[in-house]
């Protein structure tokens, strides 16, 4: 009977190669287990490795710095020091030489298709997307005026160059001649406005509202008190010129930031309503854009179809045919479809490296994230006042074992959270706060800590290294001598609990968070949002409340100025008062690791784990 | 058995059709109400539900505050389900919170897979679970038996996740006679032998865990017909064996049979969360749990009172075919 094959059939395997059967059978059903508690679909909040924590927050970088009130130019960030100076944009180039230089290098040759794991989308639509890995490919779709490259940098996109006022209030961005909606309708000045008001309109409700009304006049226009914003000029066609209420270093991140902001066409969406842009059918099927790739087909629940923009000027055509993004709810759906050769790429967990490192049609890279995994603590809380108690939880963890165990090795441990970018380095001096059990009993005798005083860790489930992470810190803390009471809650009560249930008088309602996040190697200054008094949640990720009137002075110091040297020392000095003080227990810096076949050709890891088809118009296929 | 019964009989079954379905406005309207509650109880808020506590924190109190209020989760509780009940009577089963698309052409597009997936597990337990739970009964403590017996335990036992897990891992990872999950081959032309091997793995899954409750029914019901009185008068008169089971207990047999298939009707529409997602089936199941997970509302609702819906009907017609096929069973 076919039943009792079928167990046969099971049995000979398990016998022949017991050890993969177990080893597969144990990576599924760890996910199986989850996806029965409704694990994953929602962006996890504690995400060690980086794929939906680091896709979000880098805002920080723009909004905090452009709170600095300075009269010179704060170029507080890589590309601000071009910036600075008119500039004609390196990739940018005459449109005609790049293409004629970009042809003859091409790898591989026209043609193919690319599956890639994606996630449920909760919009196609520029405007509203929330995720990483929405707004990548949504950025291929659209273009923008620019984009972030794989070293966390803003590129031009869809312009020519861009100029700023030495002070840099006054940014001008032309937009490279000839560029085309994929229905042949041209894409100017007005286009780019266009995308700007309905960003900045407040009934729109964008997630790019926030991060522009830095643009003179954007608050009031969103508000509908003036038909136009006046910080914004066309001056011709091409040109769009932004004036800022404050200067910002930063503003060139701040538009390329969630994977760039995307142009819209005006000519199909004016007579759309501000309230009614999310409801439309555009939402789902975004058509007709200006990137390399456009708008295919959409299959709830199944994929998103993109195809080569034949139309496309803004640079060299796209070589695939296709990429096709896989709705797949379930990580280890998406290994096993890797594994099979049913999609090409995908962001995979820490655990499954080495075993995919072994899988001879695949190549894996890892990188490290800008991200950092911690526990944030209630800094409100009465018994994490004395920071002895703070500096013992440090020592309580043995964080080494953890990151060589757990993680398998692919992580940094970090003692602060200023870990970039190059010119700033690690910073010296600070306590490394090595696996002290002795030393953490003795920091919380002196603190007089109660063996009694229970404290509670609010995570996530459902991510495999943090299930597998927090019964080893309650074990290490128990050593140390705290009772550690592990709190599970789902995302959007972590998220209420964390965030947007404080008020700036109080902190949330939870003793130890689990977090990771942030683009803290794109600048030091992003450490602003999560340690500045004026970041306290629920306006900023200043978690636990911690305030410091010293490391505030410095981070303002540090806006203050563009001499890397001098900023240097600032955020050394800074870097060693918060290893110091320990607002947070740092844990590491988790690297992305990507998982490709081997007949996708092109592929280069992205800044943000998530953004995988940032350069997908480089992308080729062998055979 | 003469004209007269039979109109009788439709007389009685339009009034009784009509009676239940009175009853069940009431019960329906408990359902949604309680619905309702329980899921605005959840802890969280729909508008922070899909971001990120980084992100929340980016986008501040004010952006919160106008997603609530454009959404009109401002509003008292009773009022809000005054609005939503509105809407449904009016056919309008309202717009995700999450994706803003609305929530009947959600549905429609998801049905499709769910009901593909869910009656071919059905047909295919049917097909398995009739004969061998007969056969098993008839050779009642034989080694067939027994064998019967330890796979419907073993199948009702095993989770269906892992029995999924472990068919991917072998037939589709070690084998690679089937793709591992999806509904087609992506960046193919559809065709009907590619659906059908993409369909084997998720319905045998589901199929057998199916069957094996059903075996176990059909058995013990064909066991409590065997001894029955008609049966041995059957045998008595000099019937062939051949005829007095397939003419006389088996009829009588697979009644029960009825209930346990229409009751398991809307558990075929509702879709299978588990198996949905790791054969990455783009059905109602997959819905469900992220409009769970998003606290998506009315969502939630709409699947819930289509469920609740067909929960009633399906007894309805239990109750009506039972009667139909059993003489015993009157409508009172």
């Amino acid at each position: 009977m076919r039943d009792s094959d079928d167990r046969t059939t099971v049995q000979d395997t398990r016998g022949m190669r017991r050890r993969h059967f177990l080893a597969g059978a144990a990576t599924v059903a760890g996910g199986a287990i989850l996806a029965a508690c409704g694990g994953d679909t929602v962006p996890t909040a504690t995400t060690a490795a980086s794929s939906a924590g680091a896709t979000k927050p880098a805002a920080s970088a723009a909004t905090t710095a452009s709170t600095a009130s300075t009269t010179t130019a704060p170029t507080t960030a890589p590309a601000a020091a071009s910036a600075a100076a008119p500039t004609t944009a390196p990739a940018a180039g005459a449109a005609s030489s790049v293409v004629a230089s970009a042809a003859p290098a091409a790898s591989g040759a026209t043609g193919g298709q690319i599956s890639i794991y994606w996630t449920k989308p909760s919009t196609i639509h520029p405007l509203f997307s929330t995720a990483g890995i929405e707004q990548g490919v949504e950025r291929q779709m659209f273009g923008a005026l620019m984009r972030m490259n794989d070293k966390l940098e803003p590129v031009p996109d869809l312009i020519e160059k861009y100029d700023s006022s030495a002070d840099a209030k006054v940014w001008t961005f032309t937009l490279k001649k000839g560029l085309k909606f994929s229905d042949g309708m041209p894409l100017t000045a007005k286009d780019v406005v266009f995308t700007f008001e309905r960003a900045i309109d407040k009934r729109t409700g964008s997630y790019w509202r926030s991060r522009l009304l830095i643009i003179d006049g954007a608050a009031d226009f969103g508000d509908q008190k003036t038909d136009k914003i006046k910080g914004i000029e066309m001056p011709d066609d091409l040109t769009v010129k932004m004036t800022l209420t404050t200067a910002d270093g930063v503003w060139l991140q701040t538009i390329s930031d969630f994977a760039g902001l995307c142009i819209l066409p005006m000519h199909i969406l004016k007579d759309t309503a501000p309230d009614q842009m999310q409801k439309a059918p555009f939402s789902f099927a975004p058509t007709p854009t200006a990137g390399a790739f456009i708008y295919s087909d959409w299959k709830a629940d199944q994929y998103l179809e993109i195809k080569r923009n034949e139309t496309y000027t803004a640079g060299p055509k796209a070589k695939l045919d296709k990429i096709f993004c896989k709705v797949l709810t379930q990580q280890d759906v998406g290994i096993a479809q890797l594994e099979k050769g049913e999609i090409d790429l995908m962001v995979v967990p820490v655990t499954e490296a080495d075993r995919l490192r072994k899988n001879a049609t695949l190549t894996v890279t890892s990188t490290p994230a800008p991200s950092v995994s911690f526990l944030a603590l209630n800094i409100d809380r009465p018994f994490f006042k004395d920071k002895r108690v703070r500096q013992a939880m440090m020592y309580a963890i043995d964080r080494e074992s953890i990151v060589k165990e757990i993680l398998k090795g692919e992580a940094t441990v970090v003692n602060s959270t200023i870990i970039g970018p190059e010119w700033m380095g690690t910073p010296d001096g600070l306590q490394a706060y090595k696996y002290d059990t002795s030393k953490a009993k003795q920091l919380l005798k002196d603190a007089n800590w109660s063996a009694s005083q229970k404290v509670a860790l609010m995570y996530t489930p459902g991510d495999k290294i943090n299930d597998a992470l927090v019964p080893i810190l309650q074990q290490q803390f128990k050593d140390a001598g705290i009772a550690l009471d592990l709190f599970t809650v789902d995302s959007p009560e972590y998220n209420r609990r964390a965030v947007t249930g404080a008020t700036p008088q109080a902190a949330g309602d939870f003793d130890i968070a689990l977090v990771g996040g942030g683009v803290f190697r794109q600048d030091p200054n992003v450490s602003a949002k999560y340690f500045e008094t004026v970041s306290f949640t629920p306006a900023g990720a200043n978690y636990g409340h911690y305030t410091n009137p010293m490391v505030d002075d410095l981070f303002k110091q540090g806006r203050s100025t563009t001499d890397k040297a001098m900023r240097k020392q600032i955020y050394t000095k800074l870097a060693q008062i918060i290893n110091d003080e320990v607002p947070w227990i740092y844990l590491w810096s988790p690297n992305s690791i990507h998982a490709y076949n081997k007949r996708l050709v092109g592929f280069k890891p992205p800044s943000y784990a998530t953004h995988l088809v940032w350069n997908a118009e480089e992308w080729s296929v062998t055979k | 058995m003469g004209l007269l019964l039979s109109v009788r009989t439709e007389y009685a079954v339009g009034q009784y059709l009509l009676r239940r379905l009175a009853i069940s406005i009431p019960v329906l309207i408990g359902i949604t109400l309680a619905t309702y509650v329980i899921v605005n109880l959840a802890p969280g808020d729909p508008v922070t539900a899909l971001i990120s506590p980084e992100a929340a924190s980016s986008l501040g109190p004010d952006w919160v505050a106008g997603q609530r209020e454009a959404l009109g989760l401002n509003k008292p509780l009773p009022v809000r389900y005054a609005l939503w009940l509105k809407e449904v009577v009016r056919g309008n089963l309202g717009f995700s919170l999450q994706d803003r698309q609305p929530i009947g052409k959600k549905i429609a597009e998801r049905i499709g897979p769910t009901f593909r997936l869910m009656f071919t597990a059905l047909a295919l337990a049917i097909l398995i679970a009739v004969p061998v739970g007969i056969l098993s009964a008839l050779r009642q403590y034989s080694a067939l038996d027994y064998a019967v017996t330890i796979f419907a335990f073993t199948a009702i036992a095993v989770p269906g996740f892992f029995l999924a897990l472990a068919a991917i891992y072998v037939f589709s990872l070690k084998l690679g006679w089937f793709p591992t999950s999806g509904m087609n081959t992506v960046g193919k032309p559809e065709t009907l032998g590619d659906s059908l091997r993409h369909l084997v793995m998720p319905a045998t899954v589901l199929g057998l865990a199916e069957a094996a409750p059903l075996i176990r029914y059909i058995r013990s019901s064909m066991l409590e017909v065997k001894r029955q009185e008609y049966v041995t008068v059957a045998r008595a008169k000099g019937l062939r064996e051949s005829a007095v089971i397939g003419r006389h207990a088996l009829r009588n047999a697979l009644i029960p049979l009825v209930t346990v298939v229409a009751l398991s009707l809307p558990r075929l529409l509702g879709g299978t969360v588990i198996i949905e997602k790791l054969f990455a089936w783009p059905g109602m199941g997959t819905l469900a749990i992220t409009a769970v997970q998003g606290r998506d509302y009315p969502v939630i609702m709409a699947i819930n009172l289509i469920t609740a819906v067909l929960i009633v009907l399906s007894n309805l017609l239990a109750d009506l075919v039972y009667a139909a096929i059993d003489p015993r069973i009157k409508y009172t």
